[in-house]
């Protein structure tokens, strides 16, 4: 017998799948990104226990480079990008805009296929926010 | 019936003496209306009777043949083969299980992750009615509606095998488990609820490990919807944690004299036929 479990893998690379199964990477990817950035973000604000001379210290450092612009930029990105979809998944799993139970019926059309219209909003508006993003962080990214 | 073209299988075959699983091209001649598994059995009659698959009712009720055809989860025997449009299908077995030989998936941990939901009717009120049944309980139209959809899965194992999280970790109960935890328990005969089928809302195993990326849904070939299901389960864990949610009842029971004579306006039993 071999194993045909293919890991983490699948969740990129599955299969012919439905747009969901992208905006699950996505919301994955930005998950796990906003994890690690999570400590990180404690640990820097913290320094404020020391005093403001090393607030002001730390703040010089990491707040007005290009790169930490950059990924400033990211951050804000990810977490709208997250907390977006993470609306659609919230009424999804309270049973809302998925449909009713019913008899199947060929072609059939199933509860991914009903609340199609919310993961369009979430990518429309996700768009709509990286742009406006993009012009807000401008003037930092070109300083 | 006439030729309409050549379609080239490529079959993902494995056999467990060689080791690695290797693709394998095969040329059928396609007539109008064959299906997938057609296909399959023309290839092991006149090409290469070593190939292995699964096939049984040839007509979408066993649940034995369901494979990946160009990536897709299909029931060989209800896919014919000019509905693909395509001149080269690559067949592959089922993916997130083991594999056997061939296009022959193990489907065994599917089945012992299914008996663990406990996926029959519980009752605690009139436990003796099972051994020694005196009538039928009673259901309403609508209280059958919210479980019959579910109840036409079976056992295929394609939502399993499409399924991400269950590619990720192997403990996740699956959409085919999740799906008949939600049957059993939205149905009213049942007095087990959620609460008996305490492993759907175990936190390694359980539903909440799923993210409703819907691809067992599109995966089904009966039109199960296991997606709907879950999403319909973690609302009823939800509203049942915070006491919002009740079982329901049964409608009522009907008693019924098994010994009693037959009315005399029922139809007669055909007249015994004599074993030649
Ligand atoms: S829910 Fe559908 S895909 Fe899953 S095992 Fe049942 S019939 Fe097969
Ligand atoms: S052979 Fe029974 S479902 Fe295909």
């Amino acid at each position: 017998m071999y194993n045909r479990r293919k890991g983490f893998v699948k969740w990129a690379f599955g299969g012919k799948y439905n747009l969901e199964a992208y905006l699950f990477l996505i919301h994955r990817i930005t998950g796990i990104a906003l994890a690690l950035y999570l400590p990180v973000h404690i640990i820097v604000t913290s320094m404020r226990i020391f005093g403001p001379e090393s607030w002001k210290a730390i703040m010089e450092r990491v707040a007005h480079s290009p790169i930490s612009a950059f990924g400033e930029w990211l951050l804000v990105v990810a977490v709208a990008i997250h907390a977006l979809n993470g609306m659609r998944l919230i009424l999804t799993e309270l049973g809302m805009f998925i449909g009713r139970p019913s008899r199947p019926a060929y072609p059939y059309r199933n509860s991914i296929d009903r609340q199609r219209v919310l993961s369009w909003t979430v990518m429309v508006l996700s768009a709509v926010f990286i742009i406006w993003s993009v012009v807000a962080f401008s003037p930092r990214f070109f300083h | 019936m006439e030729k309409v073209k050549d379609v080239v299988f490529r079959i993902l075959r494995y056999s467990p003496e060689d080791g690695k699983p290797t693709w394998s091209e095969y040329e059928v001649p396609v007539i109008k209306g064959m299906t997938v598994l057609q296909g399959l059995f023309h290839i092991k009659e006149t090409q290469d009777p070593t190939l292995s698959f699964r096939a049984s009712c040839r007509m979408g009720v066993c649940g034995s043949c369901a494979m990946k055809v160009n990536g897709k989860h299909i029931l060989a025997c209800q896919t014919q083969i000019l509905k693909l449009h395509a001149d080269v299908l690559n067949v592959e077995p089922l993916s997130n299980y083991n594999v056997i030989k061939d296009l022959v998936p193990d489907l065994f941990p599917m089945f012992e992750k299914h008996a663990t939901v406990k996926p029959y009717i519980i009752r605690y009120s009139d436990p003796e009615e099972f051994n020694d049944p005196t009538g039928e309980y009673l259901q309403l139209p609508d209280e059958l509606e919210e479980y019959l959809q579910f109840s036409y899965c079976i056992k295929c194992g394609a939502c399993v095998s499409a399924c991400p999280v269950v590619s990720g970790d192997e403990d996740f109960l699956g959409p085919q488990a999740l799906t008949q935890a939600y049957r059993y328990a939205v149905d009213t005969r049942d007095e087990g609820y959620i609460v008996d089928r305490d492993v759907v809302s175990d936190i390694v195993s359980g539903v909440f490990r799923c993210h409703f990326v819907g691809a067992c849904s599109d995966a089904c070939p009966k039109g199960v919807d296991p997606g709907m299901a879950l999403q319909l389960l973690k609302k009823e864990l939800f509203l049942n944690s915070f006491g919002l949610k009740r079982k329901k009842k049964t409608a009522g029971f009907h008693r019924i004299d098994f010994n009693a004579p037959p009315p005399p306006d029922a139809p007669k039993p055909p007249p015994k036929t004599v074993e030649g």
